[in-house]
């Protein structure tokens, strides 16, 4: 695996650089008063070792920014191995190179990477601080936002097994821009018309928050809705959902794909 | 003999396309096949199951034993492959894409220059492979298919793309490998003449089906397929009137200072080795075949089928 995903990264890797250096320059501008705000409020309104304060307005523009930047570079990614189906992987695939390597290295370079790296962007600023103040900090929305990047990286690389470009892009803009707000929509619109405001969809918004454990937070959060699973235990809904989708992926590109 | 490669009842299906309608065919070590039909016969279909890149829908196939679709890192690995339309990453350079594939079949950088000298890609091993002509492109897939002395060359429209001189070359190489270091050969090719140069066995293929397969001095036999050789010559009535009195000679034709030989079949190398031991004596400046053996066959055997077909 090591080999091929080399020779993959080599080729991205100024785009990865390029991209985190972007996204750390912007989470330090955004994060550093955020930050500094969540210790100065969880000093003030709980014990020392709390790990949790009031503010979080600024990190969450900045994980939205991060979750953005890197989206594009997750479809991008992905529609490269889609192009790549189509054309080298002939080559590649001709080489003893055996198809879980293959599979997987284009797994964590549009999946894992990019997730991982938009954690670490907004890591990096925290950096310039000292540690047991960070402690202070709740880490909750980025774990959430990165298993649901996660999550959604992954559906990149189903899409990329069609070998259309054009499906991946069309596929990664609507699971990133459209599909957690229309969704949201839709519910909304279930819960009126059909239930008149009395009965909420408590499956379809479990769903929802299962599959967007990040983005449902963060509309909870302003008042647009109600939840009914606590965030964290929604993304453990999310960590099993993201395990059947990389396995489901895995199992299909190991037993099923065929280079024509 | 061992069997390198051996096919039964192959079928593999396209969506509304049987491309394979149940292949039975096998390849000995050391043998230089010629697999030959026309486009959509399933050559490539073929190849690419015995690469472990396409599973076939029924049948049995196995390569040194293994099933490609289920270990077919194990057969890559000890078996150099040339694609009939290959396309390689084009922001590596040449160099860059043959170490990394010798690096995939755990070689070092003698392997790799070895490859690049024999393939004469010297010239351009730090050249981009999106800046080479197609020429060089097919040089580059065969440097990645003689990578590492592999036991079974699978090779799809090898020549190809390539000029008369480098198409020698390629031929030579193959040739080579054959006889020094006892590789199997499967390869395909449009060019008739050329397959014979290297070939020892050919299989015939036609929409998906076998036609018939052997060894080429079997096969000529058995299809009654005669060699004609065309003998340029300083005395031509001399030569034929020695020419018609062999039993291996079916007939003999003068023009100017040709003479036309028709020769019976499995008997080409007879009248090689008479033609070059009377050499002197008869004034003999050039010897071509016109119709070779496999030439003759191909028509004989898929020719035939396809007429009966339409």
């Amino acid at each position: 695996m090591k080999l091929h995903l080399e020779f993959v990264l080599s080729r991205y890797l100024p785009l990865y650089a390029f991209v985190a250096f972007l996204a750390v320059i912007i989470n330090a501008y955004l994060v550093i008063p955020s930050i500094l705000n969540q210790i100065v409020a969880s000093s003030t309104y709980s014990s020392p070792f709390g790990t949790s304060g009031p503010y979080t307005g600024t990190i969450s523009i900045s994980l939205t920014l991060a979750h953005l930047i890197f989206s594009l570079v997750s479809i991008s990614l992905a529609a490269s191995m889609a192009g790549e189906l189509r054309s080298t992987s002939l080559f590649h695939l001709s080489q003893p190179l055996r198809r879980i390597e293959y599979s997987v290295s284009w797994l964590l370079s549009i999946a894992w990477l990019p997730s991982l790296l938009m954690a670490l962007s907004l890591f990096v600023p925290l950096a310039t601080f000292d540690p047991r103040l960070v402690l202070r900090v709740s880490f909750q929305p980025i774990y959430l936002r990165l298993v649901e990047d996660l999550l959604t990286f992954s559906i990149f690389c189903w899409a990329a097994l069609s070998k259309r470009r054009g499906i991946v892009a069309f596929i990664g803009l609507f699971f990133v821009l459209i599909l957690p707000y229309l969704t949201m929509v839709l519910m909304s619109l279930i819960f009126y018309v059909f239930y008149q405001g009395t009965n909420p969809p408590t499956l379809l918004l479990a769903a929802y928050e299962v599959l967007f454990p990040s983005t449902a937070s963060t509309l909870f959060m302003g008042g647009i809705a109600q939840g009914v699973l606590d965030p964290m235990k929604a993304s453990i809904g999310t960590l099993i959902t993201l395990a059947l989708t990389q396995g489901t992926y895995l199992i299909y590109f190991i037993r099923k794909f065929e280079v024509k | 003999m061992a069997q390198v490669i051996v096919s039964k009842n192959l079928r593999k299906r396209f969506g509304r396309i049987q491309a394979l309608r149940g292949i039975s065919f096998s390849v000995s070590k050391g043998s230089a096949t010629a697999l030959l039909g026309p486009n959509g016969a399933g050559k490539t279909t073929t190849m690419k199951i015995l690469l472990g890149l396409l599973k076939p829908d029924s049948g049995k196939v196995e390569v040194f034993g293994i099933n490609p679709w289920e270990n077919g890192d194990r057969i890559r690995s000890i078996v150099g492959v040339l694609h009939e339309k290959p396309i390689y990453p084009e922001w590596v350079s040449v160099r860059q894409l043959i170490r990394y594939a010798a690096k995939l079949r755990g070689l070092g950088e003698m392997d790799e220059r070895r490859a690049i000298k024999l393939s004469g890609l010297e010239e351009y091993a730090d050249a981009r492979v999106s800046s080479l002509s197609r020429g060089y492109l097919q040089r580059l897939g065969i440097a990645l298919a003689i990578l590492g002395d592999p036991e079974l060359l699978l090779l799809d429209e090898p020549t190809a793309n390539l000029d008369p001189a480098a198409r020698m070359e390629i031929l030579h190489l193959i040739s080579l490998l054959k006889e020094e270091l006892d590789v199997t050969v499967l390869i395909s090719s449009h060019i008739i003449p050329e397959l014979e140069m290297v070939c020892d066995s050919a299989v015939f293929i036609n929409e998906g089906l076998v036609l018939d397969q052997g060894g080429l001095d079997e096969l000529a036999r058995k299809h009654n397929s005669s060699a004609i050789v065309v003998i340029k010559t300083r005395r031509p009535r001399k030569l034929a009137s020695m020419l018609i009195e062999r039993e291996y000679v079916k007939s003999v034709e003068i023009s100017r200072e040709e003479v036309k030989v028709e020769v019976i079949p499995g008997e080409l190398p007879t009248l090689e080795l008479e033609i070059s031991r009377l050499d002197s004596e008869y004034g003999v400046d050039e010897i071509k075949s016109t119709l070779g053996r496999l030439q003759d066959l191909y028509w004989k055997v898929v020719g035939v089928a396809k007429a009966e077909a339409s």
